[in-house]
């Protein structure tokens, strides 16, 4: 099929960016969104002309690097799915698409769709870790934790850090990714010594990055393509107080 | 090495006001604050609704009603504490959070945001702005009485004549149709603002959530036209002079 792409191009950071128009062709249904982008770019670098960078890695949904804005949905909208798994069966021929990096201060583009999310790496550093020495793999087992707390815990571990939440968020919050970094941790026993002062950490560090603040309008949740859910959220708001009450 | 890993204490040492200072200007401590004073401005106005209703009983039960407010010293000081230091703080920090909000996406999309949300949710400050000039407007007219028709004679006991303030008031039809409008808006807000403040203050459960996103609709809708009734009784001669 042939496709009509608008795709947001931007040499580097300080330089302004803008859409860019192209047509696309030979491109089959069963092509990954990712696999269509290359295609794109052989056809520029053909014409030589500069290939549009994206990021990706794994092309499995395991890693959370791919990341584009597609017609207005980050990773494209399709429930539980990342881009590099999106498939272009869900375009048909003459289709136009609009392709964007996430928009986020927190975020600045580095060039065209790849945008530099460090900011996600430093709020981890802030408080997402637990500081015990956790030595060799232990017995299965051997700690219990009752099997709700563990799927809590596993839920928000399945947290790639791709950062559509805040693509996805009116207010570019990053509240979802944070508590599900905190969540993660939280729902096992090796989280509780640091809980407090985790949350309180890595609120201060998302703060500081200038991510916005949530309005619950649950936008993450929908398009988390772990389909992490907006409890989190407000587990992470209920520490948060607590940890005030208990200074 | 574990010591070196350790979790920082970035906040060790911090006096109290210190603590609390810089949580409430917080992102989410500043959505505690909307949400703690919501919930304040939300009791008000379904406080505010139970009076209205008297209308429908009669003359003397909303007048007594209106001379209780005024004399009982804990009624009348509740709900202006509710209103004097829940609106500014509400207000305050909807604006403070909007700019921060705003700064946080320098570059918008060129192709609109289409994840989805509702659009009540979305407009908050926009229904937020309304309601609050409808609120100033609404005191001109029923609190302070500098507009708006207001009975001339007193009650034989000597008291005002709040129950004909009210008729006189929505005998007027654009004065009920800005009445209603207000209502409609306030509705949407609660909408949103009345499961939202759930969420921001914590509480979320896998049967709760759902059931107080369906509460939040039901109570701003049904607010709305429980008050909006009162208009149109007027209008309708249902509720006489
Ligand atoms: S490339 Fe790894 S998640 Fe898409």
């Amino acid at each position: 099929m042939k496709l009509k792409l608008h795709v947001w191009r931007q040499p580097n950071k300080d330089q302004a960016g803008a859409m860019k128009d192209y047509a696309v062709e030979g491109v089959s249904e069963h092509m990954s969104f990712l696999e269509m982008m290359d295609t794109l770019n052989e056809q520029l670098m053909n014409k030589g002309e500069e290939p549009v960078a994206f990021d990706h890695d794994c092309r499995e949904g395991i890693c959370g690097s791919c990341s584009m804005v597609i017609n207005g949905l980050p990773h494209g909208g399709h429930k539980g799915v990342t881009v590099c798994q999106l498939h272009m069966r869900h375009f048909k021929d003459g289709d136009e698409i609009f392709i964007e990096p996430w928009r986020a201060k927190a975020f600045p583009v580095l060039k065209d769709l790849v945008v530099d999310r460090a900011a996600f790496d430093r709020i981890v550093a802030s408080g997402g870790y637990v500081s015990v020495a956790t030595g060799g793999a232990p017995d299965a087992n051997a700690l219990p934790i009752p099997k709700k707390e563990a799927d809590l815990s596993m839920d928000a571990a399945a947290c790639i850090g791709c950062g559509a939440c805040v693509a996805a968020c009116k207010n570019a919050s990053a509240m979802l990714f944070t508590a599900a970094k905190a969540s993660h941790l939280n729902h096992l026993p090796q989280g509780q010594p640091e809980r407090f002062e985790r949350v309180k950490n890595m609120s201060m560090q998302m703060d500081a990055e200038g991510f916005g603040t949530c309005t619950n309008l649950s936008q993450c949740e929908a398009v988390c393509p772990k389909e992490i859910s907006v409890r989190v959220i407000a587990e992470f708001n209920a520490d948060l107080i607590k940890a005030q009450v208990k200074g | 090495m574990a010591d070196a890993m350790e979790l920082k204490r970035d906040t060790a040492g911090e006096s109290l006001l210190g603590s609390l200072t810089r949580f409430f200007m917080s992102a989410v401590g500043s959505k505690v604050v909307m949400a703690a004073t919501g919930l304040g401005l939300f009791l008000f106005v379904v406080g505010h609704l139970a009076g209205n209703l008297l209308a429908y009983v009669g003359r003397d039960a909303f007048n007594a009603y209106a001379i209780a407010l005024k004399s009982n010293a804990i009624l009348l000081w509740g709900a202006r504490s509710a209103l004097l230091i829940g609106f500014p703080l509400h207000i305050l920090t909807a604006i403070r959070t909007v700019q921060l909000n705003r700064a946080a996406r320098p570059v918008p999309y060129a192709f609109d945001n289409k994840s989805p949300a509702r659009t009540a949710a979305k407009t908050m400050m926009l229904s937020g702005l309304v309601v609050m000039f409808y609120f100033l407007y609404h005191l001109a007219h029923f609190t302070w009485r500098i507009t708006g028709p207001q009975p001339v004679t007193l009650l034989p006991d000597g008291n005002f004549d709040a129950y004909s303030m009210l008729v006189m008031g929505f005998q007027q039809p654009l004065i009920s149709l800005i009445y209603i409008g207000a209502q409609v808006l306030l509705a949407a807000h609660l909408s949103h603002g009345v499961y939202s403040m759930f969420q921001h203050l914590g509480f979320w459960g896998t049967k709760w959530t759902p059931f107080l996103k369906k509460t939040a609709l039901v109570a701003g809708y049904g607010l709305c036209a429980a008050f909006a009734s009162i208009p149109l009784a007027v209008l309708l001669g249902i509720i006489k002079p």
